[in-house]
């Protein structure tokens, strides 16, 4: 009776070791593809951003002289600075350029659309990234494996995360940030909208 | 967790039976009975989770070839038997038997598409000169859009801040997400309440812009039209449709009582920020009862802006895929029935002559 209970037993290990030595390399795989993933779209966030710049400021006619001007107002157009959204780059854009072209204006207004809408997704792809890769190694059996595998890893070099977001001690994907606006940090922290006005000012 | 309960009963149910049946259920039975049902329940857990992100779009051309043929028979069965060997009980041991045919030839109607698709409308024994409506009516050339399956990751994880929530169920005129029909058609203009001069002109137009862009954009255009004047009304169909097919482009019209176009958006799981603000921007002012007009808009807007997003850009969703309740009661049901059976088997049987006796000789 107890030889075959331990037959019994051996055989059940070999099968839930065997089972779990295959979830265990897939899961191994699963977390490093989510690290690269989220060094590759935080690339691709700056990328997003560089491009977007670089777009406009072509189309603008912005000449080297006013190139650090412009990438301000782009900045704080991009952080939700400006109250009054793209107006004021505009304005900006006008001031630099008064014979500006109807139709070149019109197309830059849109490249601008387009540009803030590219770069709010991929934002949000930041976020979905790291949301599912912490899903990942917060729940079981994904929290287990991660802690024998050591993931979250840190990460250093160029693609370092400026800061320790979630304060583990450690650089790791789950700190990139997302760029937000000194008025959004504010409203959230004081729990007060001082509200937007949409002609600017 | 659910695979941990499966494999449970899948090594659970013959080690019991190992041990109080030891004779009848040797260890042999016991680990093969074991080893082979867990592996089948964890490639059937795999392939459920798969499973369950399968989703269909469609691949648009026009038809390329028509084909009609025939062929000798292909159903055989064994004829005029007469039996040549006989056992002591007279029971026949060996016959030899002819191979006659259902009917002298096979009938086949077959349509072929630029989509590199073959489709066979209808097959049938001994029908010479049948009609076969769909097939007759098909001609060279006509627009064409073919059903392909692929995995949408959108479907793996519910909670993708990638889908909007929320916004579906205030709005109660939500159209479905337009299907195919007749084996390669479909009707992509969609509306729950207005109705435009010439829906019929909407619909080949669109299928018409489909089979040109098709292949070249990767695209299947669609364009839903509302009453509703809120915006977000785009929100609630993103939602209820999970953006569509991968690739879907939907131009979702808000038009007042003339039908002329007051707002308009784009749905779509491609990022196309450009081709997003100019619709916005550009496309109030078009009236859909002008079809010419606003299909010229549609066709010259996609080809210029329309870039298809790869789905494998959210392929890191597939890690929450989960099998479907349907697929885990499938699956449940399957290990009971298999170890059951598989029990009964080996309890009844002794495959590997495990269970003779042996004697020594002295």
């Amino acid at each position: 009776m107890t030889k075959s209970i331990l037959g019994i037993a051996l055989v059940a290990f070999l099968i839930f070791g065997g089972i779990g030595a295959c979830l265990g390399v897939s899961a191994y795989n699963e977390m490093s593809t989510a690290e690269v993933g989220l060094k590759a779209q935080w690339q691709e966030n700056q990328n997003s951003y560089s491009k977007f710049t670089l777009e406009v400021s072509e189309m603008a006619g912005v000449t080297n002289a006013y190139a650090d001007e412009f990438q301000e107002n782009i900045t704080a157009l991009m952080e939700g600075r400006y109250s009054g959204g793209q107006g004021q780059l505009m304005s900006w854009i006008q001031e630099q350029n008064p014979t500006i072209d109807p139709q070149l204006y019109a197309n830059i207004q849109t490249a601008i659309s387009a540009g803030r809408e590219d770069f709010r997704r991929s934002q949000t792809a930041l976020l979905d990234r790291k949301r599912r890769y912490e899903t990942s190694i917060v729940t079981f059996p994904g929290n287990a494996w991660a802690g024998v595998l050591g993931f979250p890893s840190e990460i250093t070099g160029e693609l370092k995360p400026p800061r320790d977001l979630d304060a583990d001690g450690i650089l790791t994907g789950l700190d990139y940030p997302v760029i937000k606006s000194g008025k959004t940090t504010k409203a959230f922290e004081t729990g007060v909208d001082e509200g937007v006005n949409p002609f600017g000012g | 967790m659910h695979l941990i309960i499966l494999l449970l009963i899948a090594i659970g149910v013959p080690a019991t039976l190992h041990i109080i049946q030891k004779k009848q259920f040797t260890f042999k039975e016991f680990v093969v009975q074991a080893l082979v049902i867990s592996l089948l329940i964890f490639g059937g857990y795999q392939m459920s989770k798969w499973n369950s992100m399968s989703d269909t779009e469609y691949h648009n051309g026009r038809v390329s070839a028509k084909e009609h043929f025939n062929r000798s028979c292909s159903h055989s069965y064994e004829c005029n038997c007469t039996c040549i060997s006989y056992d002591e009980n007279l029971d026949c041991t060996f016959e030899i038997c002819d191979t006659c045919y259902d009917h002298n030839r096979d009938y086949f109607w077959d349509l072929g598409f630029t989509t590199g698709d073959n489709v066979r409308v209808e097959t049938c024994g001994d029908c010479r000169g049948k009609e076969v409506p769909l097939w007759d009516k098909a001609y060279i050339g006509e627009p064409a859009t073919i059903p392909h399956s692929y995995t949408n990751y959108l479907l793996a994880d519910p909670e993708s801040l990638l889908e909007t929530k929320g916004v579906a169920e205030q709005f109660s005129s939500l159209p479905n997400h337009p299907e195919g029909f007749g084996l390669y058609k479909a009707n992509r203009f969609v509306s729950t309440d207005v109705t435009v001069h010439d829906t019929q002109a909407w619909n080949d137009g669109l299928a018409e812009i489909n089979a040109d862009l098709g292949a070249k954009k990767e695209v299947t255009i669609s364009v839903v039209a509302t009453y509703t004047k809120d915006p977000m009304f785009s929100k609630g169909l993103e939602e209820k449709w999970l953006f569509g097919d991968k690739n879907d482009l939907t131009y979702v019209f808000g038009v007042d009582d003339k039908n002329q176009v007051a707002w308009a958006r784009v749905v779509s799981f491609s990022a196309i920020p450009e081709l997003r603000v100019r619709v916005r921007n550009e496309a109030p002012g078009l009236n859909l009862n002008d079809v010419q007009n606003s299909l010229s808009y549609i066709r010259a807007t996609t080809n210029q802006y329309f870039e298809r997003t790869s789905m494998e850009t959210i392929s890191y969703l597939k890690s929450a895929s989960k099998p479907s309740p349907g697929g885990l009661a499938l699956l449940y049901v399957l290990t009971i029935l298999s170890t059951g059976f598989a029990a009964a088997y080996f309890l009844n049987e002794d495959p590997f002559y495990s269970r003779i006796r042996r004697y020594r000789r002295y």
